[in-house]
């Protein structure tokens, strides 16, 4: 509970509770006012951040965040990667991950695409689909998509080809064998196309576009497969600044459509599209808030000032 | 459809003008013009299977990234299929004539057949355990490998210990396959005499039809959207996972596809060759196959087939010209080729993909730059280098080392990575 401990200071413990209105059987508690989270919210000046209340059980909590990490810890040989690591994330949500390097930000990502398995602790997608037991590929099709922090496109193929192959579908061997692109999917990838700004390179090999076109089409390539939570590692990692806006108003484009999890070091951009900032650090989240709290935040300048 | 694209309607029409035209010269009356001599013609057939094998490395190996050094070992299982059919139509025809048994098996003192010849007197069911038995050994392979992430260069070596040990098994006397005499000797096919123009024809049309059909199905897989996974899964696999593909069965899928269409070409080279022994399963003959491959140019299919048929014809005009030279000149091509002609010779007549816009110059040295670890004037550099340490960064490192990308034997990284 060390860790959780940790947090309480930083955070704001009563959050959203009635702003989420997608879920009916959450009870309310009775000696609240109804707009009570709302009001605190607002008086703080920062939204949806880290709501554990203390009459909720964990089923209640799951049913109302789109993701759900609890207490998650994940060591390669002895090095914590992840120390009870709690994260909620609700739907529509925009949020920012910051930490220093080695705060367990990939590892997270890891943890939540099934890329790793946690030693202890629970995620949950949803209310019912424990990412603990399933796959990559299972939570890649349940609609978890991931940007990968060096831009991941398939060079040598085209960028347009890049989204068919991404795009939702019935991915099996045969289904793959047998896929036709429908007039929609057609209307469908042009309009990815244009909001990542690729319409003109769409005959281009992937590997002949600039890095931040990469990112553009990566960013795409997730779109396509119609996702329910995006993760994006460092999307203007490498960007001109020319660049970075274009990704700002893309981003801001998609909050409360998508629920996403950034990874970022551009404290600038953090700035710019974040309403909710999770400061990790060695495994664990130290501060939870707007960037203004976060960036005030003794603990959070001295984890990246202080060499801690 | 996008089937028929240039180059395959050209390579059709290749094809089948050839070997219309030498099929119907072998029966043709041995007077006239046209008439071209059986041993051509088996000649022929022989590099026709070989092709078709070379299509089926290229469609796991050019696609896939999968570099198979063992798929010597489906083409010889698949020839040992329907040997054994070939041995059963020998019967009273064979020198000891003393029963149904093949001479090898009265040899070694065996006075029935074992269990696993029975049904070899069908040529259906022989047919059908040529294309099975490689397909089962590709998938139980494949499931092996693919199963715990092997690939890259691992899965090259493993496979071509699979063939190594067939090898060493089909050695055997007891194994009931003639030991390292292999079958030969045959005599007839459904009863016609294999020797006769008739049959050598029938045979050559049969293998180029086979090509034929062999290249469309790997045409269609090309251009259907499960090609652009294939393409995918070589540059890069992990990301393909996240993709929401289930890349093992993809691979799985079409290396056992490949496997049995290997088997296949097995099938037909025996009765034209007239002997099968251990030697095909010999990591050497997989590993000729492969060179061939890259020769003709990865990922093109039409490149595979050039390859095989280039390369055989070289070795058959000069083995009986120098036999010593042979080794050499092989290897003197191979380096050239990996060093100056990543895709091959077919990349010199249809340049691939961006290298298309690129000088000729360019291409001669772009490879040779990237051999010194120099991204080459010829486009990007493979995707190998890069791709490798997608997903880990400074967090920590990751349960699995970053998998061997497929990439590693995509068609830019040949000169520099794959030899």
């Amino acid at each position: 509970m060390g860790a959780q401990g940790r947090r309480f200071q930083g955070v704001l413990i009563v959050s959203a509770l009635a702003r989420k209105t997608n879920n009916a059987s959450v009870p309310k508690n009775p000696g609240l006012p109804d707009n009570f989270a709302e009001t605190v919210d607002r008086e703080a000046g920062r939204g949806g951040a880290a709501p554990i209340l203390s009459w909720e059980t964990k089923r209640e909590r799951r049913q109302k965040y789109i993701l759900f990490l609890e207490d998650v810890s994940v060591s390669f040989d002895g090095f914590k990667a992840l120390d009870n690591l709690t994260l909620y994330l609700n739907e529509g949500e925009l949020r920012c991950v910051i930490g220093p390097n080695g705060a367990g930000k990939t590892t997270m990502m890891d943890v939540i695409t099934g890329h790793t398995r946690p030693d202890s602790g629970e995620a949950f997608f949803g209310e019912n689909l424990n990412l603990l037991d399933k796959d990559e590929v299972f939570i890649a099709q349940s609609g978890i998509c991931r940007k990968f922090q060096k831009p991941s496109v398939f060079e040598s193929i085209t960028a347009a080809q890049n989204l068919v192959l991404a795009m939702k579908a019935h991915k099996t061997v045969f289904g793959t064998l047998a896929a036709k692109l429908s007039p929609e999917d057609n209307d469908y990838l042009g309009h990815i196309l244009s909001l990542v700004r690729l319409t003109d390179k769409a005959d281009k090999l992937a590997g002949t576009l600039s890095h931040g076109q990469k990112q553009w089409l990566e960013i795409g390539m997730l779109l396509a497969q119609k996702p329910k939570i995006l993760l994006l590692d460092e999307p203007v990692a490498g960007m001109t600044a020319r660049e970075i806006d274009r990704t700002t108003e893309l981003l801001l484009s998609l909050e409360g459509e998508h629920s996403i999890i950034l990874v970022e070091h551009d404290m600038e951009f953090v700035r710019s599209v974040a309403r909710t900032v999770t400061v990790l650090h060695q495994g664990t989240v130290l501060a939870e808030g707007d960037i203004d709290f976060v960036s005030s935040h003794p603990e959070v300048i001295e984890a990246y000032l202080g060499g801690a | 459809m996008r089937i028929f694209d240039l180059s395959t309607k050209i390579f059709c029409l290749l094809l089948v003008l050839a070997v219309t035209f030498l099929s119907l010269g072998v029966m043709a009356d041995p007077g006239s013009a046209f008439h071209v001599q059986p041993y051509t013609a088996l000649i022929i057939g022989k590099y026709l299977c070989y092709a078709i094998l070379a299509l089926s490395i290229d469609l796991v190996w050019g696609y896939l990234g999968i570099l198979s050094l063992g798929h010597g070992a489906f083409f010889a299982l698949g020839g040992y299929a329907f040997g054994m059919y070939l041995m059963r139509q020998i019967g009273a025809k064979s020198v000891y004539a003393a029963s149904d048994l093949p001479d090898f098996m009265i040899f070694i003192g065996w006075d029935k057949l074992p269990w696993y010849w029975l049904g070899s007197h069908s040529f259906l069911f022989s047919c059908l355990l040529a294309v099975l038995v490689p397909g089962l050994l590709g998938l139980a392979f494949g499931w092996t490998a693919f199963r715990s992430r092997v690939s890259g260069v691992y899965f090259s070596i493993i496979s071509q210990a699979m063939t190594y040990a067939l090898m060493l098994a089909f050695y055997l006397n007891n194994l009931g396959f003639g030991g390292n005499n292999g079958f030969t000797d045959f005599k007839t096919i459904l009863g016609f005499d294999l020797r006769s123009n008739g049959m050598v024809g029938t045979l050559l049309a049969i293998s180029g039809l086979t090509l034929l059909l062999s290249y469309l199905l790997c045409r269609y897989l090309a251009v259907s959207r499960l090609g652009l996974v294939l393409v995918a899964i070589r540059d890069n696999e992990p990301r393909v996972r996240f993709a929401g593909y289930r890349v093992e069965t993809v691979k799985l899928f079409v290396f056992t596809l490949s496997a049995m269409m290997a088997g296949l070409a097995g099938a037909l080279y025996v009765p034209q060759v007239g002997i099968i022994n251990p030697s095909l399963f010999a990591p050497v003959f997989s590993v000729e196959m492969v060179v061939c491959v890259a020769l003709g140019g990865r990922g093109t299919l039409y490149g595979a087939v050039f390859g095989a048929i280039m390369v055989n014809f070289c070795k058959s005009a000069l083995t009986s010209a120098y036999p010593m030279a042979w080794p050499f000149v092989l290897g003197a091509l191979f380096v050239a080729v990996a060093v100056f002609l990543p895709q091959g010779l077919v990349g010199l007549i249809f340049p691939q993909g961006e290298r298309a816009s690129k000088s000729a110059l360019s291409r001669a040295f772009g490879p040779l730059a990237r051999l010194f670890g120099r991204p080459g004037p010829g486009g990007p550099s493979g995707p190998a280098g890069e791709e490798d340490a997608d997903e880990t960064d400074s967090d920590g490192p990751g349960p699995e080392p970053p998998a061997e990308a497929g990439g590693q034997w995509g068609p830019k990284a040949v000169g520099s990575k794959v030899f």
